[in-house]
């Protein structure tokens, strides 16, 4: 990757000096965070006489997250330019984007969105690994009957930091690394809206993994990924506390995000790109954003009032002193339904833009899938009581949940008619991200019909709290966002990184994943239909089969997970440097050179049609063949003149 | 389809293979932590015959005696050891056997949450021609030395339920009657001082081989800031293995 | 968006030869799956579904078979297409040229939306009355009433109209008797399910919540377990519920203390 680097075109400045890359950088912001973590903790142990651990390790976590921004240069920016009350200029602009930074901007304060969204990337890689990790820990579990591997409170724990690190990581997998490496290139933007803020929302997100992975060693946390109170409250460990902050300080990234992809998206698109040419993705990821930023200040302050509960002995959700559980159920659900769609509809998103591509064709009914994902993210803002059938609270409500709830198929429906309506009669080139798109397919089907018997009152009344419902959201969350997510970055890799991944093991690893997958969770389909619980760190006889098959077969996600990382290793260490439009996708990105260039176009683009403007002859001819030379130019290239307009 | 070295499909076997291992470290690496949920030794109940045991267990209010290398935090958890020392997770009953138990209770009372544990349950046969099934009066079952005081409430309640499905289901709930709070501190376990124990019998009966059963303490305890307020404080050493919460495995041994 | 109103011999490489009909063989493909995946769920589903011990719960297992019979073909619609286009749509390398665009057809779009329209009504309006004729009756003097109290980690249950409290991990019932379970817990969130029975409620610390009236119509012996993390033993919180005759259910009161 450094070659690549090092052809960007940089004037004047040489390279900086090690000392100049490291102070101020991430190495520097851990430093001094750690040292403001102790002076923090410190301060308020001996002042609560180390009665109040909670105290002391809200305190320790609040210091990490200030000091590590001291100590990354963030709030140099506001010293440098708000206190000296001038704008920055061209040229510091570009050195905060990582002009002739070499491959350390990738662990500095750099605003560019290309180096953002590839350090988003590599954190979405390793959120899904650590978070299999806990996974294969659950199969290993539950595969023979009694907690023989782990006490049933470590299982607990496990089971909550697998749930919440891949929540985490579904969110931000494909706003994250697609959201800003391609989407202003996709509008024909030169950078995002709000480039500082761009790198904030990042290294709050860097910032916060530590926070969950200290847990472990403060005792972990009983409640899973849902955090209820008032067994949240309960906890004598102050390991809940991480969990809490976790999702506070992960808050604060995503409304930074969503605030920035939503100006961005309004604002900065290039001439031409009317709302009636936007690129699947971008609806995608703008209708995510916007949920969002709906959704998490719940999240936030559910966990804020835990918090308080817990520190300052209120009592929001306990009943004996005046509180009331469903209080949290219902702020948890408001903003836990709409987050689902929040992971969704970006992963749905690309499947809609692959498959256009590689069936050379327009996708079918394209106002209709953007008017369904609309009307998706609408309805699913006023769903969440769907979690709460059985809670006990507001009865009478059930039904009108129940219809709005089932209504959420009528748009599904015409994503798969858009998405069938492509395939049909295209001309199909099956690639690792089309088989990806297939896998996106199956599974939503399943998932979303198993979703209808739990939207049902009748059948949720013997399967809600089951393991049926676990398969349901692994069904849509895993079999249709993460396989979308996995055909993105089959796609969009060798505009990234400049290198296509390997093929053979992209297969590979599909086939792996899949049957693994699916073997796993129809299994845990066939368990909760039978009845068994979730988070079962025993396992009753009666539920032992099931369980042990689906422990076998997640033997083979495993070994994709393994592959994929393999693929990944070698493909940055020897693959071939990639063509600039390898797939011949005709959205902005693909008119650009490999490595993108700082500034993304020398000169703005002015778009004339809809990228998805399939059905004419090869409409240029290096999207057949092309020498690597002209490829590898650095001289961007106007799109193709299209027909006019009929 | 451009040829491959052997290299790389052993690069694939290689990476797999390593993938495993970090899982089988991750898994060993969790279990080690004793923070998460701690695993401890095993406690056989002493043969008398051949069908018929003893076990004798204590309950401090702290736990000095059983966790003697505990952190300042956990040392005032209270803990269920066997007689004087050793920790108490894991018990093994013989089979078909009428088991007698012991319990020596230091620790004083707090009141029940759930006056469903004020009964005893679930005990057999007769010690010392009481009966012993269903009796309503906690303080006729309780043997005690000479000096001793007792509270009004159970200090803990020793409570053996089975796991889901059991094929020979077990239930037995006994109130563990507690030492008054004002009583001195006059016996030395140890090197620790606690007040005379309320020294609590009764029997019941195993089944087959091979069963596994849970024990635990269902009266909710520990000091106020953390133990007695609502939820009521089934946390910290409630519900860590190894203090008020066990296995109990009917084996032959 | 140019589009060529191109339609019948689309995508041919050679005009001679007569271009198979696509769209009635994949439609056939679809009946055919379609009515061989019904009958095999007709066979499995008596197979995997458990045995239903009350009223409610055989209303609940009919709604499974019924929405798994109905969705088998909505699914076998998107499998069968995307097997048939991923077949004979495919080409074996980069394709030279692009695709024609399908004519634009609004009558389809509306179709569409017509019928999952009515199939979202449908499962409304059946989910609506099942679950109404499941809910509706009211407790009568003949119902028992078992009070459930939840803690962690055991479930301790009353029979106030007989004054006694059950002295093992039993809920004992007599057959053909309607019965409503008040729940409530003492800590923290439990969920308290029989799904014999099909019943399924939280139980909530500081407040009363209750099942239907459910009828057990079947002698046996189920489980009650807990459906909502509580905690360490979570997974262990299971008891036992006995359907039994009413001369052994009155026997059994009698055994924990209380009178018929």
């Amino acid at each position: 990757m450094s070659e690549n680097v090092m052809t960007e075109t940089t004037t004047g400045a040489g390279r900086p000096s090690l000392r100049q890359q490291l102070f101020p950088s991430m190495v520097s912001g851990i430093i001094v965070g750690v040292i403001g973590a102790a002076v923090l903790g410190i301060i308020v142990g001996v002042a609560t006489q180390g009665k109040n651990p909670d105290a002391t390790v809200a305190a320790i976590y609040t210091g990490w997250v200030i000091f590590f921004f001291v100590g990354i240069g963030a709030f140099g920016d506001v010293l440098k330019w708000g206190f000296a009350r001038r704008e920055p200029t061209h040229a510091e602009e570009q050195q905060l984007a990582g002009k002739g930074g070499g491959l350390w901007r990738y662990f500095r304060w750099t605003t560019d969105h290309k180096v953002v969204g590839m350090q988003y990337l590599a954190t979405a890689l390793f959120l899904f690994f650590v978070g299999s990790m806990g996974a294969f820990m659950i199969r290993l579990e539950q595969s023979r009957p009694g907690a023989i591997f782990f006490p049933p409170s470590t299982y607990n724990t496990i089971v909550g930091m697998h749930g919440i690190i891949m929540i985490v990581a579904s969110v931000i997998m494909v706003s994250g690394p697609f959201g800003n490496f391609v989407v202003p290139i996709m509008i024909g933007a030169r950078d995002m809206a709000f480039p500082r803020l761009n790198a904030l929302s990042y290294w709050l997100l860097f910032v916060d993994i530590p926070i969950i992975i200290t847990t472990i060693f403060l005792g972990g946390f009983q409640t899973g990924w849902t955090g209820y109170a008032p067994l949240a409250v309960q906890e004598l460990t102050p390991g809940m506390d991480a969990y809490c902050f976790f999702i506070i300080i992960f808050a604060i990234s995503t409304t930074v995000g969503a605030m920035n992809l939503i100006t961005t998206v309004l604002v900065l698109r290039t001439r031409g790109m009317t709302w009636g040419r936007l690129p699947i993705l971008v609806w995608g990821v703008l209708l995510s954003v916007v949920l969002s930023l709906m959704a998490f200040p719940f999240f936030m302050i559910s966990q804020i009032m835990v918090v308080m509960d817990r520190i300052f002995q209120t009592s929001f959700f306990e009943a004996a002193y005046g509180g009331n559980n469903w209080v949290y159920e219902h702020l948890f659900w408001f903003f836990g339904h709409p987050e689902v769609y929040v992971i969704l509809l970006p992963a749905l998103a690309i499947a809609a833009e692959v498959t256009a591509v590689f069936s050379r064709k327009g996708i079918f009914g394209r106002r209709m899938l953007v008017g369904s994902l609309v009307t998706i993210s609408i309805l699913s803002a006023i769903v969440w009581g769907h979690h709460l059938y059985f809670s006990g609270s507001n009865t009478p409500l059930d039904a009108p949940f129940m219809l709005d709830t089932e209504l959420i198929s009528i748009p599904t429906g015409f994503f798969f008619l858009a998405m069938i309506g492509t395939f049909w009669r295209g001309k199909i080139w099956v690639t690792v991200p089309i088989l990806f798109v297939v896998g996106v397919l199956i599974n939503f089907v399943i998932g979303g019909i198993t979703g209808i018997y739990l939207a049902d009152l009748p059948t949720d009344e013997i399967l809600h709290g089951g393991m049926f419902v676990t398969a349901h959201f692994h069904f849509t969350l895993v079999g249709t966002a993460v396989f979308g997510f996995f055909a993105g970055v089959y796609y969009w890799f060798p505009k990234m990184v400049g290198k296509q991944l390997n093929p053979f093991l992209g297969r590979l690893h599909f086939w792996l994943f899949m049957i693994g997958f699916n073997g796993t969770f129809l299994s845990l389909f066939y368990a909760g239909l039978i009845g068994e619980p979730r988070w079962s760190a025993n396992i009753a006889p009666p539920f032992v089969t099931p369980n042990t098959i689906a422990s076998l077969f997640a033997i083979l996600i495993a070994a994709s997970v393994f592959v994929m990382v393999y693929n990944v290793i070698i493909t940055l260490r020897s693959g071939e440097p990639a063509l600039a439009n390898p797939w011949g996708g005709k959205t902005l990105e693909w008119t650009v050179p490999t490595p993108v260039p700082l500034e993304n176009f020398e000169e703005l683009p002015v778009v004339t049609s809809t990228p998805y403007d399939y059905g004419t002859p090869v409409s240029h001819p290096s999207d057949v063949e092309g020498s690597l030379e002209e490829q590898l130019s650095l001289q961007p290239r106007t799109p193709p003149q299209p027909q006019p307009e009929s | 389809m451009k040829p491959r070295s052997s290299g790389f499909y052993i690069g694939i076997i290689v990476s797999i293979i390593l993938g495993f291992g970090i899982v089988a470290g991750i898994a060993l690496g969790l279990r080690s932590d004793a923070g998460l949920g701690s695993e401890s030794g095993v406690l056989q109940a002493t043969k008398t015959g051949p069908n018929s045991a003893t076990l004798n267990l204590a309950t401090y209010p702290d736990s000095h005696v059983c966790h003697p290398d505990n952190s300042p935090e956990q040392a005032i958890w209270v803990t269920y050891c066997a007689g004087n020392n050793g920790v108490v997770n894991q018990i093994e009953l013989p089979p078909n056997s009428l088991i007698t138990v012991n319990i020596s209770q230091y620790d004083s009372g707090t009141a029940l949450i759930n006056d469903y544990f004020a009964q005893v349950r679930g005990t057999s046969a007769t010690l010392d021609g009481k009966p012993f099934s269903n009796i309503s009066d906690v303080s006729q079952i309780s043997k005690t030395t000479t000096g001793h005081t007792f509270s009004s409430d159970p200090g803990h309640t020793f409570t053996i339920q089975s796991v889901p499905d059991s094929s020979n289901p077990i239930f037995v709930s006994v109130p563990l009657i507690g030492v008054s709070s004002t009583a001195p501190a006059s016996v030395n376990v140890n090197g620790n001082m606690y007040p005379m124990p309320n020294v609590i019998s009764f029997q019941f009966r195993t089944g087959p081989a091979g069963m596994t059963y849970l024990w635990h303490c269902y009266d909710p305890c520990g000091d106020t800031q953390y133990g007695r307020n609502p939820p009521f404080g089934f946390s910290g050493p409630m519900w860590t293995l190894g203090y008020m919460a066990g296995t109990m495995t009917v084996t032959n041994y | 968006m140019s589009e060529a109103n191109i339609e019948g011999n689309a995508g041919s490489t050679s005009p001679a030869v007569q271009e198979p009909d696509h769209f009635r063989r994949v439609m056939t493909a679809w009946v055919v799956f379609s009515i061989v995946g019904i009958v095999i769920w007709a066979f499995l589903a008596p197979v995997i579904l458990p045995q239903g011990a009350s009223n409610l719960e055989g209303i609940d297992d009919f709604t499974i078979t019924l929405l798994t019979a109905l969705a088998i073909p909505v699914a076998m619609f998107v499998f069968v297409f995307l097997a048939y286009s991923l077949l004979f749509f495919r080409t074996n390398d980069r394709p030279t040229e692009d695709a024609v665009p399908l004519k634009p057809r609004p009558g389809l779009q509306i179709g569409w939306l017509g019928i999952t329209s009515l199939l979202c009504l449908f499962l409304f309006i059946y989910g609506m009355v099942a679950f109404y004729q499941e809910t509706s009756a009211a407790p009568t003097p003949n119902t028992l009433i078992v009070r459930v109290t939840a803690q962690q980690w055991l479930w301790s249950f009353d029979y106030p109209q007989y004054s006694i409290s059950s002295q093992s991990q039993v809920i004992e019932l007599p057959v053909n008797r309607p019965v409503q379970f008040i729940v409530t817990s003492e800590d923290v969130l439990h969920g308290f399910s029989i799904r014999a029975l099909g019943v399924r409620i939280d139980a909530n610390p500081g407040e009363m919540t209750s099942t239907p009236v459910v009828t057990p119509t079947a002698i046996g012996n189920y489980t009650v377990n807990c459906v909502e993390l509580c905690g360490l033993l979570h997974s262990y919180m299971w008891e036992a519920v006995n359907v039994v005759d009413q001369s052994s259910f009155n026997s059994w009161i009698t055994s924990q203390g209380g009178h018929p």
